[in-house]
């Protein structure tokens, strides 16, 4: 039984876009029932609620005659700017902040946010300085370190490199990730 | 890890934005560009008339209203079923049993062995849950390709090492499978979440 692990982690590492197609969905449902309600009440010789459907195509037909015009054209580069930023949404590959740790067997998935907790912790232990001195940030192929030493108190740089290095090496990432440590030059006032 | 046809959302997003670009475009470029607002007022006219003639001709009888306006109720009621589609269409593929194997018809009537997904679900819940490293997890199944393949979401303590819960849960999915047999294929996340973020940080010193 070989599972479809590739599958697997594909799709819990790349957004599935469902809020977005949601939120489009019902938008347009509304949109169309707004103007079936419209349609009825026409049929009904019932009074609008906004607008007749002849009013509609009359006001859409002389648009380029009404005033302001520019506020109708800044509307329709607002328009343009949402088709443009829905079109890119659906073009980007919508990968999250997530990477695939290696393990015989199984498909494990972990936050960017957890590692770089579990780096923060080592680096704090390590370096003997409180956790908020530790500032870890894990992005896809990248992983910095900013530690901050307690003023008057120098701590290990190579043994702090050498514990980051050995951490991240322990979780076998992939994609792998390059790491980047930087010793603060000004201490922080200790605590 | 559901089986949300994500293809298919993204066509679709794609279709939308295009829709509105190109018609945020033309409306934006009248200001900008007085021949294409001529052409713009042009059509306008012809469609207007057009489509008061058209009204004018195709009455339903009895009524002051025209064929047409039935039609484009139809035509939005259609819009309105697809969008619902679209919106049934997201989620699914839950899997109701983590493992089967064909087994011998011999005297029993079922030829699989299913492992039933709550039952797997409470065992693993109850061991992760007494974990103190663990501030939650949930435990699911779903169908990949046809396969059954059980789903663990663990959300560590700040600081714990991903590697050690993976050990854990390693141990944990091992244990069921000497009870069902055979270790179902499993997806592991670890989560950051908000609990994680806002639990007070244990430090020892």
């Amino acid at each position: 039984m070989t599972a479809p692990y590739a599958r697997i982690v594909r799709r819990e590492t790349h957004s599935p876009r469902t809020v977005t197609t949601i939120v489009l969905a019902v938008v347009i449902a509304l949109a169309c029932v707004y103007a079936g309600t419209e349609l009825v009440l026409r049929m009904l010789g019932q009074p609008p609620l906004l607008v007749t459907p002849e009013a509609a195509l009359d006001w859409l037909a002389a648009l380029p005659t009404l005033q302001p015009l520019g506020a109708i054209s800044a509307g329709g580069i607002v328009l343009a700017l949402i088709g443009l930023l829905l079109v890119l949404h659906a073009i980007r590959s919508g990968r999250l902040a997530r990477h695939q740790m290696v393990h015989e067997g199984r498909a494990v998935i972990v936050d960017n946010g957890v590692l770089a907790s579990s780096i923060a912790r080592t680096v704090a232990l390590v370096a003997g300085i409180p956790q908020s001195q530790a500032l870890v940030s894990v992005s896809h192929r990248r992983v910095i370190v900013d530690v901050t030493p307690t003023s008057g108190i120098p701590v290990d740089e190579a043994e702090i490199r050498a514990a980051v290095a050995d951490e991240i090496a322990s979780y076998d990432l992939r994609p792998p990730v390059r790491h980047t440590v930087r010793i603060n030059t000004t201490g922080a006032v200790g605590s | 890890m559901n089986d949300t046809n994500r293809a298919l959302n993204r066509i679709f997003i794609f279709l939308v934005g295009l829709i509105l670009l190109v018609v945020g475009a033309a409306v934006g470029a009248l200001q900008f560009w007085p021949w294409w607002a001529a052409r713009w007022e042009d059509a306008g006219r012809t469609t207007t008339s057009a489509v008061t003639d058209a009204l004018k001709a195709s009455p339903v009888p009895g009524a002051d209203f025209s064929w047409w306006l039935l039609a484009a109720l139809g035509a939005l009621l259609i819009i309105v079923i697809v969008m619902v589609l679209i919106i049934t269409n997201v989620g699914g593929g839950g899997s109701r049993e983590i493992y089967r194997e064909p087994i011998g018809k011999r005297g029993g009537a079922s030829d699989r062995r299913l492992i039933d997904t709550t039952f797997a679900a409470d065992a693993l819940k109850h061991s992760l849950d007494k974990r103190p490293d663990l501030v939650g997890s949930t435990v699911g199944a779903f169908t990949v390709k046809r396969q059954p393949v059980l789903h663990v979401g663990v959300t560590p303590r700040q600081g714990t090492s991903p590697r050690l819960i993976m050990t854990e849960a390693d141990t944990l999915i091992n244990n069921l499978a000497l009870v069902v047999g055979d270790a179902p294929a499993t997806c592991l996340t670890i989560h950051s979440g908000l609990r994680a973020k806002l639990g007070r940080d244990q430090r020892v010193r």
